[in-house]
């Protein structure tokens, strides 16, 4: 059985209800079949508020810890409190792609600051066309939008999104290759192929 | 039917939430997010959570699109032609014309980028600015503060679809773009004719489209650093009829709407 930690025990800058989330993360587990060997730990920036949403997922001794900005589960109708359809798809997500990486065929995937936008958005694709599934929330016109603006505007791109949203089984060294050819296929200019460098997180946490 | 319609009283259904500017003011988080480096504010595709802070900007656009069409829709009804005369009327009909067809775009925009209409919480602080007694603030509040800010955004957003490569968002944008310069044009326009004869008024004018542009420029929101989120679009406020003194003028209101932003962080620090 899972042991679950989430840090803050309790939240003070947002309304949400620690137990509540706690809750969520467990029921998200179950949903999204977690491995029971594995331990969860979740981290919430709460001093970044929606729409400041970004998330990191690293698998090391046994343990899944997950970093999630407050925004990613905050209401984007009401400043502070918690949306639960948000929490369950990001929570879903964070955890399909722990779980690539302990048994999904992205063991050999780099830590998720060293990945770039392309590849992140290849394979945040994979995981909620595969919560979509499973009956989870998600918006797929989100997700192609942002799929889109750092896979392209363009065909490829587009086909590519097609067979990430089915939820066909895909390895990490497949999907590199899917990302080679949306690189191959973007005709903008190198600037609007957005390699992002910054991050959300602060460094000290990291 | 009621004249000087309260903001209360706007008629949305039950997808719209309704946000007050004290929410975001008194919001806690604020004084901590002030004491982060997150590196410049620009919305730039390379930006972290891009995607996510261009769909929020988009919704805003669409609800600010919404309350235009209903400010400039109540000054064709709450003068009579004394106060406001016929033509000028008539300008305030053709503009709720170009703002519906912008709440359309902009409701496919939503479609286009993924957003449900109602998803994020609407605040009414533009209509509010649109509640004026005297038309003259009203095209000073709306036309040139709000119509102004509107260019600022609209340029930003249209960029964004540029450097993004997304060419149904670049192109929406600079079409709407091209009517809030004729907006904002009207305004100065009508500013100048009505007030030919009563310089008192035109400052009086003058000093209420200043606290809306103070007001809208949010602690940072607007201006010409890597520091806001949207920035100033000096040329096509050029064309709109602003003069480089009143640009410049601008540009201080929102450098001093900024500091005095930070100084309210390091104050509660």
């Amino acid at each position: 059985m899972s042991k679950i930690s989430l840090t803050p025990a309790e939240f003070t800058l947002v309304k949400f209800d620690a137990d509540e989330v706690r809750g969520l993360i467990e029921q998200t587990m179950a949903e999204v079949g977690f491995p029971a060997a594995v331990d969860v730990s979740v981290d919430v920036d709460e001093v970044l508020p929606h729409p400041l949403t970004a998330s990191l997922v690293n698998v090391a001794d046994g343990t899944a810890s997950l970093w999630f900005t407050g925004g990613c589960f905050e209401s984007p109708q009401r400043q502070t409190g918690l949306s639960v359809d948000h929490t369950r798809v990001e929570l879903g997500s964070a955890l399909l792609r722990a779980k690539d990486r302990i048994d999904g065929g992205f063991a050999d995937a780099p830590a998720d600051e060293e990945i770039d936008d392309r590849q992140r958005t290849l394979w945040e694709a994979y995981a909620e066309g595969r919560l979509h599934t499973l009956g989870f929330p998600v918006r797929e016109q989100r997700r192609r939008y942002t799929f889109r603006l750092y896979g392209g505007f363009n065909d490829v791109s587009d086909a590519a999104f097609e067979r990430l949203w089915s939820g066909a089984a895909i390895t990490w060294r497949e999907l590199n290759a899917l990302a080679d050819e949306l690189a191959a296929a973007d005709t903008r200019p190198e600037r609007k192929k957005s390699l992002r460098k910054e991050t959300l997180r602060p460094v000290a946490a990291s | 039917m009621r004249k000087q319609l309260p903001p209360e009283m706007l008629a949305r259904d039950s997808r719209f939430v309704r946000t007050s500017i004290m929410d975001q003011v008194m919001d806690p988080r604020n004084q901590k997010i002030g004491e982060r480096d997150l590196g410049s504010a620009r919305l730039e595709p390379q930006r972290p959570a891009a995607a996510d802070r261009a769909r929020n900007l988009m919704h805003g656009i669409f609800t600010g699109e919404i309350q235009a069409l209903e400010g400039a829709g109540r000054t064709t009804f709450d003068f009579d032609d004394e106060q406001a005369p016929f033509a000028l009327k008539l300008d305030m009909a053709r503009q709720c014309w170009d703002e519906s067809r912008h709440v359309e775009i902009s409701v496919k925009l939503g479609d286009w980028m993924g957003t449900e209409i109602g998803e994020y919480s609407e605040a009414t602080f533009l209509y509010e600015a649109a509640c004026a007694p005297d038309p003259i603030l009203r095209l000073c509040g709306v036309n040139r503060a709000l119509e102004g800010l509107a260019i600022d955004v609209f340029n930003t957003m249209r960029e964004f679809g540029d450097l993004s490569g997304d060419p149904v968002l670049e192109f929406c944008e600079d079409w709407m773009l091209a009517d809030e310069v004729t907006h904002v044009k009207m305004g100065s326009d009508w500013l100048r004719r009505l007030t030919a004869d009563d310089p008192e008024r035109r400052e009086r004018a003058l000093d209420f489209q200043r606290t809306v542009d103070k007001l809208f420029s949010l602690g940072g929101f607007r201006g010409e650093s890597d520091d806001n989120p949207i920035q100033l679009a000096r040329n096509f406020r050029s064309m709109a009829g602003f003069s480089t003194d009143e640009i410049d003028e601008l540009a201080e209101i929102a450098a001093q709407a900024q500091a005095d932003a930070q100084a309210m962080v390091a104050g509660s620090s």
